[in-house]
């Protein structure tokens, strides 16, 4: 059944989103079953609530939403993960400018893995999204300053365990900081 | 000269987040940072070697692989719990809907009687439709519904804990089949409404508190399955599941195995020695 407003229904939007949604799934969860699982729950939750969708432009933003907070949903319902357990390197921003195939790919998901949901969250609505601090703040009903905060140590530590601790032009090491 | 090292934290968190190209820098809270990066190059020269980098790694989290088929599991999958809803919708209606339409002001003894018919119809009516349900549901089964089927189940399932093999035995009509590993920490529960039928389901453990298999046994006759022992290699691996069915009898078991073709062969009871 296809949306009033949007004259979409949820069989266009599989087709359109799906792959979008997916990638997003697994930069969330880290393994295919997970990612697969991740996405078949958020296309039946977008299913139900079809009618919400207000603009046939914000699809994919809708569909990431749900994505989302079924990803956290299903975080709260298991152990959470201490946020002491990230140790967050300060001086991290390579020298040399890594190029874009040298990024593993493996590394990477390892290094998003690590971290606990509520900052894989924001880290991954900034680099998958792209969305800017202000909007993840509004999307996810958090103050600023938070966002800020687990951003800003996000990145560093992705930084560290993809590149390691190089020294900066405008920085000097200083000591190592705990989530 | 040496530049000094930035130590306001709310600088540091500044140039982090911002963006440049979303007009962050104009933002009020980032006042502090826009003066800072104005008065020192070097900093200037580090924001922007931090926005390459984080270009690079935009860049990157979007590079994942999607699985083959996955856009028609999803369909598939919506379509089951449409199914589902309609099923349900029906029987709900079937067992709250009045026979008739309600007489005005019925005495006491003909509103008995009424709800005593009403309920006896809604009851037959529901008993009816569980059963066309039923029927529809055996009689359909062939190895990829069973495999595709299962799959679902096992993706959709929740974790249950179930009982430990090691402390207390299954239901002897529905034992864990010899060709499959007994790892220790395998545990067994009871199903209901796998392939329509009831059963029970034995988790083998992975890494943790994970299940990384489960053999589900039921009582249920599939046309045309090959197989009376799982074969070596799975009969279905897609999405990173895989699958095996076989009928032993009046059992059918059907493996399902997160990964791979390795991690379903380690599902597997080691052969004996070749005579």
């Amino acid at each position: 059944m296809a949306n009033e407003r949007t004259g979409m229904d949820v069989a266009q939007l599989v087709a359109e989103f799906h792959q979008a949604v997916y990638r997003y799934a697994f930069r969330l969860t880290g393994s295919v079953p997970d990612a697969e699982d991740l996405t078949q729950q958020a296309f039946l939750t977008a299913q139900e609530k079809l009618g919400q969708l207000r603009r046939q432009e914000s699809a994919q933003g809708w569909l990431f939403a749900i994505l989302r907070n079924c990803f956290l949903k299903a975080r709260q319902r298991r152990r959470p993960t201490a946020a002491t357990n990230v140790r967050l390197d300060m001086d991290t921003v390579p020298a040399e400018m890594p190029r874009e195939a040298e990024i593993d790919r493996d590394q990477l998901q390892e290094a998003i893995d690590r971290l606990p949901a509520p900052f894989r969250v924001v880290l991954v609505m900034f680099y998958f999204e792209e969305c800017s601090y202000r909007q993840i703040a509004e999307q996810l009903d958090l103050p600023i300053g938070t966002v800020m905060s687990r951003l800003a140590r996000a990145k560093r530590y992705l930084r560290s365990r993809l590149f390691g601790s190089q020294p900066t032009p405008a920085r000097k090491r200083q000591p190592s900081t705990a989530v | 000269m040496e530049s000094q090292p930035i130590r306001d934290e709310r600088i540091l968190e500044a140039l982090e987040v911002c963006r440049p190209q979303r007009d962050d820098l104009s933002d009020p809270a980032m006042a502090d940072l826009a003066e800072q990066l104005d008065a020192t190059p070097e900093l200037k020269r580090f924001y922007d070697h931090l926005q390459r980098v984080d270009a690079e790694l935009s860049i990157a989290f979007q590079d994942v692989p999607v699985p083959e088929g996955l856009a028609q599991r999803i369909i598939d999958r919506l379509a089951a719990a449409r199914a589902e809803q309609a099923a349900a919708r029906v029987l709900y209606e079937t067992s709250e809907a009045p026979a008739t339409p309600p007489a005005a002001q019925p005495t006491h003894g003909s509103r008995r009687r009424l709800l005593a018919v009403a309920g006896l119809l809604s009851t037959t009516a529901a008993l009816l439709v569980a059963t066309l349900v039923y029927l529809h549901t055996r009689t359909t089964y062939d190895e990829p519904t069973v495999l595709r089927d299962a799959v679902d189940f096992f993706s959709r399932e929740a974790a249950q804990p179930g009982h430990l093999l090691s402390d207390r035995d299954p239901p002897e009509d529905h034992p864990i089949s010899r060709d499959v590993r007994r790892l220790p920490g395998t545990r067994w529960r009871e199903i209901s409404g796998f392939l329509g039928c009831k059963g029970l389901a034995y988790d083998l453990p992975g890494h943790g508190d994970t299940v990384k298999a489960t053999l589900y046994v039921v009582k249920l006759s599939v046309k045309d399955l090959k197989h009376a022992a799982p074969p070596p290699l799975p009969q279905r691996n897609t999405g990173g599941y895989c699958s095996a069915a076989w009928q032993n009898g009046r059992l059918l078991y059907v493996l399902v195995v997160r990964g791979g073709e390795r991690d379903y062969d380690d599902c597997l009871a080691p052969l004996g020695p070749l005579t």
